[in-house]
């Protein structure tokens, strides 16, 4: 069974959440120490990565998109005030890379609808339904037809609705974090994921309606 | 949503989100972001991707294309405007086969 959240791992996040280690962290960063970056990436590595995964076909795109989020954190860790916990500025700036990385995607499949020789046969944008071709963390369960189909309709949703609902369903993050990552009330967030469920359901059921007639 | 085994269906896809397993990232995570952020701060650009070299190749053949077409269509333009009356007949005669050959 899925682990929301691994406990040590969780024990991390709600710590760098709320206790004083940012102010412990951030001025090393902004100074330039290699350790306190290293430290960092290897402490948010993984929620990154799956973040990353929630919203992007392939291993391979999850893992540039994830060191691009570095790289952001990196670039940018000046500009960052403390206005919200240091977890929370990452995890924007993973979900928003995630989102420009899909958009980007959903572009060049428009083009490639018109004119298919320019973009190629083996681009990996045609794996969007497919995840079983990239070893997708979906794809490595047992019923593989079902992580596809589920999958898909989890694109189809609206992206706000998309984001909340991976975050919570996907990453284990509760109400408030989501809410704090997106800048949103909690009543804006419950209202996002139970709106999720229901077009994610009325999807399903219109998809098997289909299939079953 | 009635049909109970649509329902089903519905149910066991929904399921599998419960059992979705963290990933952990590659142990070469830090290693390779290392050397991303080294090549990016020595200027080093990566080079363009494939897809880019067909989306460049793409844009310039739809451009020749279309300087074909606006060539094509002006060429033919001048050639109608100038020609004298007599051919401008012939021609339209030949377009709506109003010789006498065959006939």
């Amino acid at each position: 069974m899925r682990q929301l959240i691994p406990s040590i791992e969780g024990a991390t996040f709600l710590h760098s959440l709320f206790s004083m280690d940012d102010a412990i962290t951030i001025p090393a960063l902004q100074e330039g120490d290699e350790d306190a970056f290293r430290d960092i990436v290897e402490m948010y590595q993984d929620r990154v990565y799956n973040t990353c995964l929630g919203f992007l076909p392939t291993r391979q795109e999850a893992e540039d998109a994830a060191q691009e989020v570095f790289i952001e954190v990196f670039r940018s860790i000046n500009n960052f005030r403390g206005e919200a916990a240091l977890s929370t500025w990452i995890y924007r700036i993973a979900v928003t890379k995630s989102l420009l990385e899909l958009r980007k995607k959903r572009r060049l499949k428009r083009f490639a609808h018109f004119i298919p020789w320019a973009v190629g046969q083996d681009d990996p944008m045609d794996s969007l339904a497919d995840p079983d071709a990239h070893n997708h963390p979906l794809a490595q369960l047992e019923d593989k037809e079902r992580a596809e189909t589920l999958y898909a309709a989890l694109g189809s949703l609206a992206e706000s609705q998309r984001v909340a609902f991976t975050l919570h369903k996907i990453e284990g993050l509760s109400y408030e974090e989501i809410a704090a990552i997106m800048d949103a009330s909690i009543p804006a967030i419950e209202s996002l994921i139970h709106r999720a469920k229901t077009n994610l359901r009325k999807k399903l059921s219109d998809y098997y309606q289909r299939q079953l007639s | 949503m009635n049909n109970p085994a649509v329902e089903k269906e519905v149910e066991g896809t929904l399921g599998v989100l419960e059992k979705v397993q963290r990933a952990p990232a590659s142990p070469f995570f830090y290693t390779r972001l290392k050397a991303r952020l080294q090549a990016e701060h020595a200027g080093v650009r990566t080079p363009p991707r494939r897809l880019n070299i067909r989306l460049s190749l793409a844009t310039l053949a739809g451009t020749l294309l279309l300087l074909i077409n606006i060539y094509s269509l002006w060429h033919s333009t001048v050639q109608w405007h100038t020609a004298s009356k007599e051919t401008k007949l012939s021609t339209f005669a030949d377009v709506y086969a109003l010789t006498d050959d065959g006939y």
